[in-house]
């Protein structure tokens, strides 16, 4: 079953189209990254699946409920937490808590104490008083402590150092896994995205480009090395992206890998050409699909020697 | 959480979020009723307060409202698991809050004066509308806007815009009492009433829906614009709604004997081809002890070529107004107030004596520039209009004794004595006193100071009584504590009124007054008994032939 279901999205602001046409389905207990450029719609998205902004066009549903007719009780199960989100200034950490605690029946004291120690937050400073990193941290408390079923992150990383970024990543992958909650998160930094998702959307200009799960991916995508002393490689086989080339060395990445590729590829080649198949990173994989043209990432034709 | 729980914790945030606003709006409050149960001692201070007080309410709604901003794109407190309605009822019952506060410091101020049930619960009554509409403008403004700077710049913005609209599309309203919208004509209490219940609604609405800002700023400033112009509008309103009675009304009886005439009182400008006119209406007595008030007079001057001038004495105008008189335009000054016929000397109950004096006459002086027609006496005038008719009625009495003092519905007075002049001592009384603000009299300044009471010295030995006049020495008016009732706090000196001249000459000089053992001084208020319509036959102006000169 979906936890989100997107059908037909669009979002404008003014003359700019932010979403559009936008389809996406997040299947129930995952977690999934979404990934774009900047100014692609990410934010966007996760506020109108939110239910903070109203779509211009199409549907979404999370939890089996329309976005647009959210309850109370839907809301409990749902977490927000943004970037630069907007915090009660005024109240302290613990006065924030005593705020949401009553609103959630699910509100977990235990898991809020765990966390305010984990994020080393000082319950009786003032939310404006903050830093940027220790208001994210605070944000995400407030979102985690009530055990959603649903968790919205967008760019949640951000401001934070590397241990407590890597206990927010072990404590999330901890907690989704047990409680099987869904997470649709959104950040730029993806190495620790990647230790995360098992699902990957990737939007660009307002569509989504690709929406596949990481095991999909890291099957079908993979980067290709083959070395020739005495040719160099001139037209690389269909689906090649990212195509490097230094001396008798060329690599590319492929996106319709199988595992016969190793073997069509050398069929192609002079019998003295190696060949070496290598799995790839979330990164790799998001920076050939962003910076591929949009018409296709495929170049047709074969390998072809020509002299050195 | 049930929907209510929602309300009450979003409400109790909210007043947490305030609380220094909130104490410093409740101290303000306290001040004042502890001053005004003083009998404001301190109003030099207080006088200011009750705006520092509209001012703490506002900044504790800004507050409020802008912590959980309906427009504000992509506001988390959307995702918390709270219902928008609970959140928008939140803010009103902060509102309602804040008005109870005031109320409860308005009944308690007012208490000082011991005004009877109705007046005090007129008294609340009026102040409820003037702090919720203020409380509800600024609610919505601060729902559109994102900081309290914010909030200022649209509300100086909204100002400009209101004062744009009023010079290019509101005025016309003032003479026509409907606004014209693409050929058609609309009501304008309808109109506005639409406008500011759709603006408040659609503000409402963007809780429960979010709505793109800019939509709604067009709308917010329509609101506002709104509610700004209705005073005006309602004004002008209400200065139209006397002239398209005045035909429903009855004439003026004959015991009444009002007369009109008009006659060249001399020069007294330094531009010698004007001339003052004098207006004089003289009116007899009832039999019981009363006033006759010209509403509003229209006096039409007929000249020897076919012009006309028609002149309005009207009680809603306090400044000088102007006439057209055929094609050119020539200025006719009101420089009195509207009449008011004085009881100078009368009985209570009335004597056979006053009962068979004479008709009392007032002068109302106009400058008009037909110089030689006027003075000439070759005008001819028609004048109509119609007078209310009040009916004295004992408010107060008190010993006319130093020391004295009465506090009865709503009015609170003290005599005392004043040193005026080394070795020469003046009665002086102290009067505070209540009202809720008429809205139609507020508004045209209508019916104002020529229905104030009188104060009557009354010998109970000798049976009469006699017109005191009274000096403003000082002079407060500020609401109690919030807006929409009158706190009035008054020093008055106490004299014998000055005989009115006849003719033209100076008053008689006013005599000394001092206390008097076994006398009472009464305060009599004015109630309105009826109005009527009057008119003259058309008459001609009494001209001067020889205008004294008045060096330029």
């Amino acid at each position: 079953m979906a936890a989100i279901v997107a059908q037909a999205l669009s979002y404008r602001y003014g003359r700019t189209l932010a979403l559009d046409a936008l389809d996406l389905t997040v299947p129930e207990g995952s977690m999934y990254a979404l990934l774009g450029p900047n100014g692609s719609g990410k934010t966007t998205l996760m506020q109108i699946l939110a239910g903070m902004r109203r779509a211009s066009h199409g549907s979404a549903h999370v939890l089996g409920r329309d976005v647009r007719h959210l309850s109370v009780a839907d809301r409990q199960r749902i977490a927000y937490v943004a970037e630069g989100q907007r915090l009660p200034a005024w109240m302290r950490l613990d006065e924030w808590e005593a705020y949401l605690a009553p609103l959630y029946p699910t509100w977990d004291h235990a898991l809020a104490q765990s966390l305010r120690d984990r994020f080393d937050l000082d319950p009786k400073r003032k939310l404006g008083a903050l830093s940027r990193g220790t208001a994210m941290k605070a944000a995400l408390l407030g979102a985690l402590a009530p055990r959603p079923q649903l968790l919205f992150m967008d760019e949640p990383f951000t401001g934070m150092d590397v241990i407590v970024k890597d206990e927010l990543v072990r404590g999330l992958l901890d907690s989704a896994g047990q409680e099987g909650w869904t997470v649709l998160l959104c950040s730029h930094d993806i190495a620790e995205v990647e230790l995360v998702v098992d699902w990957m959307g990737l939007l660009r200009d307002g569509r989504m480009t690709m929406s596949e799960s990481m095991e999909s991916l890291q099957s079908r995508f993979k980067r290709v090395e083959i070395v020739d002393a005495g040719v160099s490689v001139d037209r690389l086989p269909r689906g090649a992206m990212q195509v490097e080339r230094s001396g008798a060395r060329t690599r590319f990445l492929v996106s319709d890998a199988d595992e016969t590729l190793e073997a069509r590829l050398r069929a192609q080649l002079p019998s003295d050409a190696r060949v070496e198949v290598f799995d790839v990173s979330l990164r790799e994989v998001f920076v050939a699909m962003s910076t591929a043209p949009r018409s296709g990432m495929e170049s047709a034709g074969s390998f072809v020697r020509v002299p050195a | 959480m049930t929907w209510g729980g929602q309300l009450w914790h979003s409400l109790r945030t909210d007043l947490r979020h305030a609380r220094w606003l909130l104490a410093a709006y409740i101290a303000v409050i306290a001040w004042l009723v502890v001053d005004r149960l003083q009998g404001g001692a301190s109003d030099q201070i207080t006088s200011w307060l009750p705006y520092a007080l509209i001012l703490l309410s506002g900044l504790i709604i800004i507050t409020a409202v802008q912590a959980q901003s309906p427009s504000a794109e992509g506001a988390s407190w959307r995702v918390l698991p709270l219902s928008p309605t609970a959140v928008l009822a939140s803010k009103l019952a902060l509102i309602v809050c804040l008005l109870l506060l005031g109320l409860t410091g308005q009944w308690l101020a007012l208490s000082a004066l011991q005004p009877d049930a109705a007046q005090l619960r007129a008294a609340l009554a009026a102040s409820v509308p003037p702090f919720s509409i203020c409380g509800a403008i600024t609610a919505v403004v601060a729902s559109q806007t994102r900081s309290i700077q914010s909030f200022f710049l649209a509300l100086v913005a909204i100002g400009l815009c209101f004062v744009l609209l009023l010079n290019l599309g509101i005025d016309p309203v003032r003479t026509n009492g409907s606004l014209s919208v693409g050929g058609r004509r609309f009501p304008v209490g309808f109109t506005v009433l639409a406008v500011a219940i759709a603006s408040m609604a659609f503000a409402a609405a963007t809780y429960v829906r979010p709505v793109r800002r800019r939509v709604l700023l067009g709308v917010c400033a329509a609101c506002v614009v709104t509610v700004f112009g209705a005073e005006q509008i309602v004004a002008a309103q209400r200065s139209a709604t006397p002239r398209s009675r005045v035909d429903t009304l009855p004439y003026l009886p004959d015991q009444y004997q009002l007369a009109a005439t008009i006659h060249v009182l001399g020069a007294t400008s330094a531009d010698p081809a004007q001339v003052d006119v004098g207006i004089q209406f003289a009116v007899n007595r009832g039999d019981e002890i009363e006033r006759i008030l010209l509403d509003y007079g229209s006096i039409l001057l007929t000249f020897p070529e076919g012009d006309t001038a028609r002149v309005a004495i009207d009680g809603f105008l306090r400044r000088p107004g102007s006439a057209h008189l055929g094609a050119m335009e020539e200025n006719v000054n009101l420089l009195q107030d509207p009449l008011v016929v004085p009881q100078s000397t009368i009985a209570w109950p009335p004597s056979d004596r006053d009962r068979a004096s004479p008709l009392r006459r007032s002068t109302i002086v106009l400058r008009a520039d037909r110089a030689a027609h006027l003075r000439a006496g070759r005008a001819t005038a028609h004048v109509d209009g119609y007078v209310s008719v009040l009916s004295g009625v004992n408010a107060a009495e008190l010993p006319f004794e130093r020391d004295a003092a009465n506090t009865m519905r709503g009015r609170k007075i003290a005599l005392l004595d004043s040193v005026r002049a080394p070795g020469i001592t003046q009665p002086v009384m102290h009067v505070q006193s209540m009202r809720s603000v008429d809205a139609l009299g507020e508004i045209s300044g209508f019916r104002r100071a020529s229905r104030a009471p009188s104060l009557l010295l009354l010998d109970s030995a000798a049976r009469t009584a006699t017109d005191v006049g009274a000096v403003v020495t000082h002079s407060v008016n500020s609401p109690p504590v919030i807006f929409g009732a009158k706190w009035h706090r008054m020093h008055l000196a106490l004299q014998w009124k000055p005989q009115p001249s006849t003719s033209g000459l100076p008053d008689t000089p006013a005599a000394p007054l001092s206390f008097g053992a076994g006398t009472r001084l009464v305060v009599v208020e004015w109630n309105e008994r009826a109005r009527y319509q009057f008119r003259t036959p058309e008459f001609r102006v009494s001209g001067l032939d020889s205008l004294p000169r008045v060096p330029r």
